[in-house]
């Protein structure tokens, strides 16, 4: 388990490299860079010029490269060119509210997913069974950007229950039970499509192991329903279910970012998409790297999970 | 006495705080609380059609030798919000930053973006402790109003702070004598301002005043009618009606200096003809235009001159809507069956509602339109290389209090790369108007070489001025003295709000 273990973790560095190497290379090919923004329409491109020079973005896209890498070996991930700071201190507590935000999403997604599928597996073909089923289909194909919208218009604007936006009260705000007032509605947005992907699968996955002989043994010597359920069938469920909220979970740290973008919750994909259009590179670099760790770390502790779970697909 | 908070939604991020390096009209808001300059542009007046420089920092000012050397008396007793002094030594010290090479405080990054005015300055003296003399290179009346536009602005900044925070780090403690001091900021969320208690002047009446960033617009709009913000600027302007409706303020002002343009290619094969100029021009029905699009936030723009500038002639008028006469020309000039044209476009976030008239105008005299529209870098990048031979016409929205803006959109030696006149434009007559219009200290005299170059401009067909932007804004009915000003950026320090 220990080599598996370290043989994925070294096999991180590769795909770090590729995605950074990528990424500087997509953002030089866009139209455009970010003395464009900073200079705004009265750049011509004499004054773009001038201000490239003193921003050292003159040099070759290799040298670059080569010094933001030596840089980053080094511990420094370089200064933002559109907002002057340190590129760690503006992505570190982002990635902090991206958690607290994908963090809360994924234990709504779980808890409301595993609950919904097993409920309605256990009543199969009741009302409760087709309406989840009905209302699963809905949400999972709903944009979380029009779902975010809506649920702000009806429970923040029209009932004045939560918030409109932001991650705190602008005055005195910060305490855990404004952030988590702050929390309900983008967290139930991002939530959405996951949970509904979650809820099938939970639900047909024991279905198929409610199928199985043992169970009808188990049932035969008494065992009571829920603990079938419960003891057996969720247990027995459990891999499939595991591998499938691993995969949301990478779409769920995409899907922050609609939430973020609506409910202005100041997190990492707020902070990638206003400096994707800054064209502010070192910040870029940075973010994507961070959310290509996540998706790669992710994927192996649920790979882990799997294997703690399931003694079949264990490896040495 | 407490006199509340104002807080302000904006569609973007403000860039940094050091007003040297940095642009934008939300950033320039910021800083015109934090920081002043020598001279100030008047933004209190509700009653002034174009700004009007008054006394700041400098308690008066001579402008001599023809328009080419400009002496500041300053202000005595003046503290900088960190409680250094305000002297001469201060304000060449600012000066240093982006023209003195050899001074330590010297900033390349200043340097690119003030560049438009400081290639005026020949030299800076300082005579005395209250007293600064700037010569320029060549006579130019407007010099000093032109650093008080955004990206790269003339205004003081202490120097014991720079020295402290160096010249990176001064954009996060910004240190002024405004009515405003600077509080905090959280990147991407807030900026936080609070009154100065020893402002040298007439002090401000707010506590505080937040700056919060919503991009989104409907999440914007929301935020106001839900009382998270009192202020909003950039509405959509399909929301306008609503947000009267519910009774919140609806502020536009007249004279603000911003118009919406386009930029005929001077270069393209169909386009070169000036009858098909004109024909475009009569085709755009910018009457309705300003009704049906702009819900009233804007007036038709016949003219290159925009309004807020003391040049600017209301009864201008050329080309009027007659679609008719459009199609003669274009018949005239051998087309007959109109033509087809590109026309590239930004994406701004609130759905290119008047570009498509635009189209729909043209289409109705026989030219088929062609849309291409770009994210707002990209589209800055191809702007400013200038129009290629196979695209018609682009646009931009934009303007200044000084007249000479318009100088920079259409003289000859303002074509890419060393300026903006993307359309490749060039009429000697015009930019010997404009040359004359700079030196002329008499006011009047000025206005009318500005009226003649726009009449010039005008019988060319260079561009298609739409409409002028009247920018609307939202208020909180609690929002009060307040004055909505000829000018893309605000002064609070009259602002205070009622408690409910």
């Amino acid at each position: 388990m220990l080599n598996y273990l370290v043989k994925r973790l070294v096999g991180l560095v590769p795909v770090l490299f590729g995605v950074s190497f990528l990424v500087f290379l997509t953002v030089q090919l866009a139209p455009g860079d970010v003395t464009t923004l900073l200079l705004g329409p009265l750049a011509s491109e004499e004054a773009k010029s001038t201000l490239r020079q003193a921003l050292g973005l003159d040099q070759p896209i290799v040298v670059q490269y080569v010094k933001w890498l030596n840089a980053l070996l080094h511990g420094d991930f370089g200064t933002s060119i559109a907002t002057s700071r340190k590129v760690l201190d503006l992505v570190l507590p982002r990635i902090g509210n991206t958690l607290i935000l994908g963090g809360v999403s994924l234990v709504v997604t779980v808890v409301t997913g595993c609950a919904i599928g097993l409920a309605a597996s256990a009543n199969r073909g009741s009302l409760f069974d087709r309406l989840s089923v009905l209302t699963v289909l809905v949400l999972g194909n709903i944009p979380p950007f029009w779902l975010g919208l809506v649920l702000s218009l009806v429970f923040a604007l029209q009932f004045r229950w939560f918030p409109i936006s932001g991650m705190s009260s602008l005055n005195n705000g910060g305490g855990f039970r404004d952030v988590a007032w702050h929390l309900v509605l983008p967290a139930v947005t991002t939530a959405a499509a996951p949970a509904a992907v979650v809820t099938r699968m939970t639900r047909a996955a024991v279905l198929e192991v409610l199928g199985q002989d043992y169970i009808q043994v188990a049932r035969a010597k008494g065992v009571p329903e829920r603990r079938i359920l419960l003891k057996h069938a969720l247990r027995n469920a459990l891999p499939p279910i595991t591998t499938i909220i691993g995969l949301q979970l990478g779409y769920l740290l995409g899907g922050t970012l609609f939430s973020e973008v609506v409910f202005a919750w100041p997190g990492l994909g707020q902070l990638l998409y206003t400096s994707i259009v800054a064209r502010d590179l070192p910040v870029i670099q940075a973010a994507v790297l961070a959310i290509a760790l996540s998706f790669v770390l992710i994927n192996l502790a649920a790979d882990l999970a799997n294997q703690m779970l399931d003694p079949r697909s264990r490896h040495g | 006495m407490a006199q509340g908070t104002l807080i302000w939604g904006t569609p973007a991020e403000a860039d940094t705080l050091d007003p040297h390096a940095m642009g934008g009209w939300i950033g320039r808001s910021i800083t015109k609380q934090i920081y002043e300059s020598l001279l100030e542009e008047e933004l209190t007046d509700p009653n002034a059609k174009a700004v009007v420089l008054k006394p700041a920092l400098a308690k008066d000012w001579k402008v001599t030798e023809g328009g080419k050397v400009w002496t500041f008396h300053l202000r005595e007793g003046v503290k900088f919000h960190d409680g250094t002094a305000f002297d001469a030594d201060a304000v060449k010290f600012n000066f240093d930053r982006f023209l003195d090479e050899k001074a330590p405080q010297y900033y390349p990054k200043a340097k690119g973006f003030i560049v438009g005015f400081a290639k005026w300055i020949d030299k800076v003296e300082v005579l005395d402790p209250l007293t600064v003399r700037v010569t320029l290179t060549a006579p130019n009346y407007e010099w000093f109003q032109s650093g008080l536009q955004p990206y790269g602005v003339f205004l003081i900044i202490s120097p014991a702070a720079i020295k402290k925070y160096g010249n990176e780090g001064i954009a996060l403690h910004p240190t002024g004598t405004g009515k405003f001091k600077f509080l905090e900021r959280e990147q991407g969320v807030k900026i936080v301002l609070e009154r100065n208690d020893d402002y040298w002047g007439q002090k401000a009446k707010l506590d505080k005043i937040i700056v919060r960033v919503l991009e989104d617009p409907t999440t914007r709009v929301n935020a106001l009618l839900a009382n998270e913000v009192n202020f909003i600027t950039t509405p959509p302007w399909d929301e306008i009606d609503n947000l009267k409706k519910a009774g919140y303020v609806l502020l536009t002002n007249e004279n603000v200096p911003s118009i919406w343009y386009v930029s005929i290619n001077l270069k393209h094969p169909i386009l070169k003809d000036v009858r098909v100029r004109q024909a475009l021009n009569y085709a755009l029905n910018r009457q309705e235009l300003t009704k049906q699009v702009f819900h009233g936030t804007a007036t038709p723009a016949y003219g290159f001159l925009s309004r807020g500038t003391y040049a600017f002639d209301p009864d201008f008028r050329a080309y009027e809507y007659n679609p008719d006469k459009a199609k003669k020309l274009l018949a005239e000039a051998g087309y007959p069956n109109g033509f087809e044209l590109t026309y590239q476009i930004p994406k701004y976030g609130l759905g290119e509602l008047w570009e498509q008239w635009l189209q729909r105008d043209l289409k109705k005299v026989g030219i088929n339109v062609k849309i291409e529209k770009f994210e707002w870098i990209s589209y800055m990048h191809e702007w400013t290389q200038g129009l290629k031979d196979s695209v018609g016409i682009n646009e931009m929205g934009w303007g200044e209090s000084i007249p000479s803006w318009a100088a920079r959109q259409s003289r000859c030696d303002a074509v890419p790369p060393k300026g903006t006149n993307v359309g490749w434009y060039c009429n000697p007559k015009v930019d010997a108007l404009f040359d004359k219009a700079l030196a002329e200290g008499d006011p009047e005299k000025a206005k009318q070489y500005y009226r003649e170059a726009q009449q010039l401009i005008s019988d060319d067909a260079a561009f298609i001025p739409a409409v002028n932007d009247s920018q609307p804004i939202f208020l909180s009915k609690t929002v009060k003295g307040f004055v909505d000003p000829a000018q893309d950026w605000f002064d609070f320090s009259t602002v205070w709000i009622e408690p409910e």
